[in-house]
């Protein structure tokens, strides 16, 4: 197309992987565009580290610390940006489309990063759609944000780190929640034992023994087997939980925040046509990629946790290390700069993946509900006994393990909303397998469509044809 | 497990709708189906079930195929969300309309009266939110649609509750016959005997059929659609445009979709369709022009089928030109999916050796006289029917 | 609107208003759209469609499209990713219960 928008580069996602591969691209002249359905810099984890504020250090923690730093030489780069936007459709070659709040913008680039991040997996209990409950990572990023926290009784539940380093940083905001319900079984220790060495080196290890110290000072922690449901009209009243002894403990809370791990949100690089692997520790997508974090596209690399949830350190090396390779690509550099100048940033990320290990068999996701009144899929607001009634149906007439989900999908809907199966997909797939054995692997990973992100029909009719003058 | 006596290839609309019919006569049927049923054109086209507008030669298919649908639920036990609300085929200039009423004129000469010539008003009493460039328009009240998906279930459902035996994942090779038998060897290496083959194989049936000596023309197509997040309703029928390929319409639940046979692109060895992204635009503004609300709405999902394009754009019915027991259905070019009932019970009536209802001489398999041996042959020339 | 749900660690920066459904909101330069609603104490502002049940922002990532409204006009965006600016009217879906 001609005066079509052209870029050496598109990154998209303007987290620490993102705005690290933008930097070192940009830093040895190569043009890029970023662009982030945000409105600002900083993926979630370091998000309102565009101005942190005074107090950022002591309410976040010092790894927070690393976003300002990231944001501001991100910032000195001459780098285009497109904010509030999504990347809805990708063709090789490559061809972008890029949608903002009020137009299509379709543009070439030799290179494209996808740095899309992770998000968290949700938690589907009864009562989980009520206003009031939220995942722990909203709580975080309200925090992060605009200094907003709960001024009513609240409750923290699930399994995960972040429960831990949230308890902390509420901690250090003065924000007391009725109870910590950390989701486990009693056997995940011995399992992730074998892991120990590896983590007990690693940062994640001190920080643990802060939180865990924290929490278990500021706020009854009550060790849970079950999260049996939310009580409420409308907003939530109390918090139900099965104790690890057996005991039904009831929680009064007018907001509860939900965790249950995080996953890359893969649904870009699956769009794509790109091969993802059902990892079976993460429960969780993840796009195959190399040392050098190519996909498999020619010109096509996946960095940061948008490629297998590595935490905020060993993301921003990874973006470093896709932009150096694609630095080669572009005919930058050479393969030998290329090795000499990531050597260090291979090292660090290597250095930051120990740990993970222990931190994911430790914390293996929670077992879906019974309840066959809960929502699976939010958006359309199908039930588990819906999604089974409409299984079984399938099964009896001998419809393909592989087929079930599209199966369901067409004839309940579940899937069809805007989240794109964000939010059903992983509850989803764990009941297909806990229920009807079907293996995650086998079921399949969920079908990804243009767009990856709803978008105004008008922006596609404006968008200049063939021949046409761009407006 | 004694071999059936008919096999059908292919486990879309056509062959679940062929499988069903013949196992309501008594036979013993086999389908084959190499992915799974609704997987392709059948499970992911507009849904739409119209008389208006179609072929003449489709015309007595499609009345038939009508009178199913009203009772579908009788057929299939599943109602497969049919909804007769009107179809209604928009024109923007007079010169349109004119060509519209020349139509109309002509179908009542020959017989059929249900399409209706609608003007400016009667327009708008219809589809109220029409642009208003919008002159008249040809309307059929009781042209309706369905969920392609779950019709397609629900006619695999009820043909293997009734002893069809199904395969899925299992696609059809080598289709040879001997001593009056047909032999239809599978790719994993099954071989499947049967008196009778019915193809019914799609965008996939050029294959078998040069193979068998009685090469098509066809052309694997993939047409477009793209669906809206829900919006207030504001449509009841069903709008093409007589000068723009579109198909508009709003489900109960407010989402909207929007197609018409636009097309992008076929992969049939990632067995994917892609999209052309330039055509949806074309569709973007097409729709936006017939209907100016829509240019709020949010597009959340475009895809695109896998579908058989004939050069005359009607599809092949009838028997094989050179073999005995031996018959296609496929070709429907975009327009199947409310013919797909009755061409199941023709498909019965033609294993049967029944006389039929209705012409299909000009469903004809060797109409394509002049068509190369691998099914090649610009110069189409049509033989008399 | 109830009680706020959320209270400001600091006294505010410069604060912005907007209107929403007519009303006038006032929220804090660093807030997105969503966090003010729940700071000014507005839990939910649609339904969702097949249950008519009310929602709530759940990610506040934009990954669950749980706080749509509409901004200025443009229907369906993403609340908890639209900064706030002095003078924006926000439409919502509190009181819709049909598609």
């Amino acid at each position: 197309m001609t005066g079509q928008p052209s870029f050496d580069a598109v990154v998209v996602g303007a987290g620490p992987a993102g705005m690290a591969a933008a930097t070192e691209l940009a830093a040895r002249g190569a043009s890029v565009l970023m662009v982030d359905r945000q409105a600002s810099p900083g993926g979630q984890i370091y998000r309102g580290a565009v101005e942190p504020g005074h107090d950022a250090e002591r309410l976040f923690g010092k790894s927070y610390m690393r976003g300002p730093a990231l944001i501001a030489a991100f910032g000195r780069q001459s780098i285009e940006t497109r904010w509030n936007a999504s990347a809805v459709g990708v063709r090789d070659g490559f061809e972008v489309d890029v949608a903002s709040p009020d137009r299509l913008e379709r543009i070439a680039c030799r290179i494209l990063i996808l740095a899309t991040g992770a998000y968290e997996r949700p938690l589907a209990i009864p009562g989980w759609t009520m206003p009031g409950v939220m995942t722990a990572g909203a709580a975080q990023l309200m925090a992060k944000q605009s200094r907003l926290v709960p001024s009513e009784p609240f409750v923290i539940a699930g399994a995960g780190p972040l429960i831990w380093l949230l308890a902390w940083q509420y901690a250090q905001m003065g924000a007391r929640p009725e109870a910590l319900v950390s989701l486990g079984d009693s056997k995940a220790l011995r399992r992730a034992l074998p892991h120990a060495f590896s983590f007990l080196g690693s940062d994640y290890a001190a920080d643990a023994v802060k939180y865990l110290r924290t929490a278990y000072r500021s706020t009854p922690v009550v060790r849970a087997r079950r999260l049996v449901r939310i009580e409420g009209d409308g907003r939530p009243t109390a918090l139900i939980a099965e104790t690890r002894t057996g005991r039904s403990v009831s929680i009064p809370a007018r907001r509860v925040f939900l965790h249950n791990g995080v996953l890359p949100d893969a649904n870009m690089t699956n769009a794509l046509g790109c091969r993802l692997e059902w990892d079976e520790i993460r429960h969780s997508w993840q796009p195959t990629t190399d040392a050098w974090q190519r996909g498999d596209r020619d010109g096509l690399y996946v960095a940061g946790d948008g490629a297998g949830v590595d935490g905020a350190i060993a993301a921003e090396f990874s973006g470093r290390i896709a932009a150096s390779d694609a630095l080669v690509r572009l005919g930058r550099i050479s393969q030998a700069e290329r090795d000499t100048t990531a050597a260090p940033w291979i090292a660090e990320r290597g250095r930051h993946l120990s740990g993970r290990p222990f931190i994911d068999t430790l914390f293996a996701p929670i077992e879906p509900s019974d309840d066959p009144d809960v929502p699976i899929c939010r958006c359309e607001n199908v039930s588990a006994s819906r999604a089974a009634d409409v299984i079984d149906d399938a099964r009896g007439v001998g419809v393909p393990p592989g087929a079930l989900v599209s199966h369901l999908k067409a004839i309940s809907r579940c899937g069809m909303g805007p989240c794109q199966a964000r939010m059903c997909g992983p509850s989803l797939a764990r009941f297909l397998d806990t229920r009807y054995g079907v293996s995650a692997a086998d079921a399949g990973k969920p079908s990804q469509r243009y767009p990856a992100a709803p978008m105004q029909l008008a922006s596609l009719a404006d968008l200049p044809l063939d021949g046409e003058a761009a407006p | 497990m004694s071999a059936p006596d008919v096999i059908v290839i292919g486990g879309g609309l056509h062959g679940s709708s062929a499988a069903l019919h013949l196992a309501m006569t008594g036979a013993k049927v086999t389908v084959l189906e190499k992915d799974h049923a609704g997987r392709n054109a059948s499970g992911v086209n507009a849904g739409g079930v119209r008389r208006l507008g179609r072929d003449t030669r489709e015309i007595p298919l499609a009345l038939e195929s009508r009178k199913i649908w009203e009772r579908i639920s009788d057929l299939v036990d599943d109602d497969c969300d049919f909804a007769a609300r009107g179809h209604v085929q928009v024109a923007e200039t007079e010169e349109e309309l004119v060509t519209q009423r020349k139509r109309v004129t002509e179908l009542q000469a020959l017989g059929f009266d249900h399409e209706k010539i609608v003007d400016r008003k009667q327009l708008r009493e219809i589809v109220p939110a029409v642009s208003d460039h919008c002159v008249g328009g040809i309307h059929v009240a009781d042209d309706g649609a369905a969920m392609p998906y779950r019709t397609t279930f629900a006619f695999r459902r009820k043909a293997v509750s009734i002893g069809v035996q199904w395969h899925d994942g299992t696609t059809a090779g080598r289709v040879t016959r001997d001593s009056g038998n047909w032999n239809v060897e599978t790719t994993d290496g099954q071989t499947f005997a049967a008196g009778t083959v019915v193809n019914c194989s799609g965008a996939w049936s050029d294959r078998l059929c040069r193979d068998l000596g009685e090469p098509v023309p066809l052309t694997p197509v993939a047409p477009m659609l793209m669906i809206t997040s829900r919006m207030p309703h504001f449509i009841d029928p069903v709008v093409g445009a007589a000068g723009r390929v579109l198909s508009f319409k709003q489900f109960d639940n407010g989402t909207v979709l929007i197609g018409g046979g636009l097309t992008g692109v076929v992969d049939l060895a990632r067995n994917r369709a892609e999209l052309d992204v330039g055509k949806l635009t074309t569709n973007a503004r097409s729709a936006c022009a017939i209907f100016p609300n829509m240019r709020q709405a949010r597009v959340v999902r475009a895809w695109a089928g896998i579908e058989a394009e004939m050069p005359d754009k009607v599809p092949v019915i009838g028997p094989s030109s050179r073999h005995e027991q031996l018959f296609h259905a496929f070709g429907f070019s975009a327009h199947g999916f409310q013919l797909g009932p009755f061409v199941g019970r023709l498909m019965a009536d033609l294993v049967e050796n029944r006389e039929l209802p209705v012409d299909i001489a000009p469903f004809r398999i060797d109409r394509f006289a002049g068509c190369g041996p691998d099914g090649s042959g610009s110069g189409l020339k049509l033989v008399d029917g | 609107m109830n009680q706020a749900g959320f209270r400001r660690l600091d006294g505010s920066g410069a604060s912005v208003t907007m209107t929403v459904d007519g009303q006038t909101v006032t929220a804090d330069t660093r807030d997105t759209v969503a966090g003010a609603l729940l700071a000014a104490g507005i839990d939910t502002w649609r339904r969702n469609v097949p249950s008519g049940q009310p929602r709530g922002p759940f990610c506040m990532m934009g990954v669950c499209f749980e706080c749509v409204l509409t901004v200025d006009g443009v229907p369906e965006r993403r609340a908890c990713m639209v900064p706030v600016r002095d003078g924006m009217t926000i439409r919502t879906g509190r009181r819709d219960t049909t598609p």
